[in-house]
C-alpha cells in the first residue's frame, strides 16, 4: 500500500512537470528584463574610436577656439568615463593634411579615409553658437569601413554648462557605437497614440499590438486593418536607415558618381529619360530629408486626434530578434533607436522595447 | 498485479496530459479598450469562401450586430497602389552602372519604397473613412479564421478614431467550427 502511494506520488510529479513546463513555455513576459543587458558585454568590448575636426559653422572667429576644446574633452570623457579609447584629434588631422582633405569634407571623402583610420568608429561634426548663450552641436559617427553613418544634434548650454554637454554627448556616442546601436532623445509618454510599421502579421501582430495597449497607449490602426501583410523581412529592412532632422541614420552616398551623360548625339526622348533620372534622385535622396519630412508630417494627420509616434519595428524571420527606429511624428524627429533586441516571443520583444521606449531620461540604456 | 495495473494508469495519465498540453499549447490573448453596443453597425473583413462568409455574418447578426453590406476578403494591399513606374525607371537604369554608384541608386530605390509604404497608410485611412461616411459603418472586425491546434484571431477598428480597440488570439478547439468562434468573438466583442 505505502509502496503504491510512494509510486502515486511519483506519477503526480511527472505529471506536474509535464504541466509546469508547458505553463513556463506560456507565462506571459514579465517586467523585470533588464533593457541594459542587452549591451552591457559590448560595452567592455575593448572598441576604438578616433575624434575628428569640429567646424565652427558659425562665421564668428570668436568661437574658433571650440574647434579644439570639444573633440579634446569628448576624447577625455569617454575614456575617463567609459573606458574607451579615443585617439585624439591631432592625429586625424595628420591624415587629413597627408590626404589633403579638408576639415569640412563630405561624406563621400569618408570611406577613402578608412584605410589610414585606426579606430572602429570616427567621430567628427559641427557647431553653431545660438542665441541665450547656447550651443548647437551636430556630431556624426561613422563606423569604419562600412557605408553607414549616425548623425544627431544636441543643444546645451556654453560656458559653466558645457561639462554636462560634454557628457551628454559622450554618452550618446557610447551608446550608438555599441551593438545595440542605442539612441533615446525623447520618452514617449502614456495615453500617447502610436502607428507601427512592421513585417509580422496575424496572431504575431495581435501579440505585438497587445503589448502596447496593455500599457496604455491608444494604437492607430495601420496595418491592423489588414488580414495579410504586404511587408516582408526584405521591405522592412529597407527601414534600417531613416533620416530626420535631429538625428539619422543614413547611407553615405556620393552625388558625383551618377554621371547622366549627354550631349549632341542625344535625341528627346534620351533627355525626357535623363531628367526623369536627375528628379528620381533629387527628390529620393539628395532632397530626401525634405521629402520624409512631408510624409511624417501627413502621416501625423492620420484619425482626428492624429498620430504622435510612429515605431518602424522589424523582426529578423524567426521572430526572435528585432530592431526598432520611432519618430516623433508631431516634430518630425527620429527619437530612438535600438537593434538586437531579442526575446523568447514576440510579446517579450515588444515588452522589451516598450519598458526602453517609454523611461524617462534622456537616452539612458 | 496491482503494479502492473499501476504502470498502465501512469501511462494512460501521461499520454492524455501530454495530449492535452499539446492541445494547449498555442496561447490566448485578449485585450478590449470597450465594449461594442448591441445595433453598433459593423462591416466584416475576412479571408474565406462564401459559405464562410455567410455564415460568420449570420453569427455575427444573430448576436444583435447590425452587419453592413460591406464585404471584402481584404481591404486592397500595397502591391495594388505601389506605382512602380519609378521603379521600373531606376532598375532600367541601374543595369549599366558600376558598383560604386549602388550605394546611391540603392538608397534611391528604398526610399521610393519607404514614401509608397507611408502613402500607402495614408490611402488606407482615406479609405476607412469612406468606409464610415458612404456605407454608414461603426466599426471594422478583421478576422483569421483557424483550423485546431492553431490561433484564430480577431481585431475591431472604431471607424471614429481609426483606433484598434479589440484584439483577440484565440486558440482554436478541437470542436470549433465557425459559429462556435464568432460567437465567442462576438461575445468578447459585445461583452454580453
Amino acid at each position: 500500500m505505502r509502496k503504491s502511494r510512494i509510486k502515486y506520488f511519483w506519477a503526480l510529479i511527472i505529471i506536474s512537470a509535464i504541466w509546469g513546463s508547458a505553463l513556463a513555455a506560456q507565462t506571459p513576459v514579465s517586467g523585470t528584463d533588464s533593457p541594459a543587458a542587452l549591451e552591457s558585454a559590448a560595452l567592455k568590448g575593448g572598441k576604438s574610436l578616433a575624434i575628428g575636426t569640429f567646424v565652427n559653422k558659425s562665421g564668428n572667429r570668436d568661437f574658433d577656439y571650440l574647434e579644439t576644446i570639444l573633440p579634446n574633452a569628448l576624447a577625455s570623457s569617454l575614456e575617463s568615463k567609459y573606458s574607451i579609447s579615443a585617439i585624439k584629434p591631432r592625429s586625424i588631422e595628420e591624415l587629413f593634411r597627408k590626404k589633403q582633405i579638408e576639415k569640412d569634407f563630405s561624406d563621400a571623402e569618408l570611406y577613402p579615409l578608412s584605410s589610414g583610420i585606426k579606430a572602429d568608429f570616427f567621430i567628427f561634426g559641427t557647431f553653431e553658437p545660438q542665441s541665450g548663450n547656447r550651443i548647437k552641436t551636430e556630431i556624426n559617427i561613422y563606423k569604419v569601413n562600412s557605408s553607414s553613418i549616425f548623425t544627431f544634434t544636441d543643444i546645451g548650454f556654453l560656458e559653466v554648462e558645457i561639462f554636462r554637454l560634454i557628457d551628454r554627448l559622450s554618452l550618446n556616442i557610447k551608446n550608438i557605437t555599441d551593438p545595440a546601436m542605442h539612441y533615446k532623445s525623447e520618452s514617449i509618454p502614456g495615453n500617447s497614440r502610436l502607428a507601427v510599421i512592421t513585417n509580422i502579421e496575424g496572431e504575431d501582430l495581435n501579440k505585438l499590438y497587445y503589448e502596447i495597449l496593455t500599457r496604455g497607449y491608444k494604437l492607430s490602426s495601420s496595418q491592423g486593418i489588414s488580414v495579410k501583410n504586404s511587408i516582408d523581412t526584405e521591405g522592412i529592412e529597407k527601414f534600417y536607415h531613416i533620416s530626420s532632422e535631429s538625428a539619422s541614420y543614413r547611407r553615405i552616398y556620393d552625388r558625383k558618381s551618377i554621371t547622366l551623360l549627354h550631349g549632341t548625339w542625344a535625341g528627346g526622348d534620351y533627355y525626357k529619360d535623363i531628367l526623369n533620372q536627375r528628379n528620381l534622385h533629387r527628390k529620393y535622396t539628395f532632397e530626401f530629408t525634405d521629402s520624409g519630412k512631408k510624409a511624417y508630417k501627413s502621416m501625423g494627420k492620420i484619425g482626428p486626434g492624429g498620430i504622435d509616434y510612429l515605431m518602424v519595428i522589424g523582426f529578423n524571420d524567426s521572430k526572435s530578434e528585432a530592431w526598432i527606429r520611432c519618430i516623433n511624428l508631431k516634430t518630425g524627429n527620429l527619437i530612438f533607436t535600438r537593434s538586437g533586441i531579442s526575446g523568447s516571443s514576440v510579446n517579450e520583444i515588444t515588452h522589451k522595447i516598450l519598458l526602453n521606449i517609454s523611461k524617462t531620461g534622456s537616452n539612458q540604456s | 498485479m496491482l503494479t502492473r495495473n499501476f504502470n498502465k494508469d501512469l501511462i494512460v495519465i501521461v499520454i492524455i496530459s501530454l495530449f492535452l498540453v499539446s492541445c494547449s499549447s498555442k496561447k490566448g490573448l485578449i485585450h478590449s479598450s470597450s465594449k461594442l453596443s448591441p445595433n453598433s453597425k459593423i462591416g466584416v473583413v475576412i479571408d474565406a469562401p462564401n459559405n464562410i462568409k455567410n455564415a460568420v455574418l449570420i453569427t455575427f447578426m444573430k448576436q444583435g450586430l447590425r452587419v453592413k453590406a460591406f464585404n471584402a476578403s481584404d481591404l486592397y494591399a500595397l502591391s495594388d497602389v505601389y506605382d512602380i513606374a519609378d521603379l521600373k525607371k531606376l532598375s532600367y537604369n541601374i543595369a549599366d552602372e558600376n558598383v560604386s554608384t549602388l550605394s546611391t541608386f540603392e538608397k534611391t530605390y528604398d526610399n521610393i519604397y519607404k514614401l509608397h509604404v507611408f502613402n500607402f497608410e495614408l490611402n488606407k485611412a482615406e479609405t476607412l473613412q469612406q468606409i464610415r461616411n458612404s456605407w454608414d459603418v461603426d466599426y471594422l472586425i478583421v478576422l483569421d479564421l483557424k483550423d485546431w491546434e492553431h490561433v484564430s484571431w480577431a481585431r475591431v477598428v472604431n471607424l471614429r478614431t481609426l483606433d484598434i480597440e479589440f484584439i483577440e488570439n484565440y486558440p482554436t478547439k478541437y470542436n470549433d467550427n465557425v459559429e462556435t468562434i464568432i460567437t465567442h468573438f462576438a461575445k468578447n466583442i459585445t461583452g454580453r
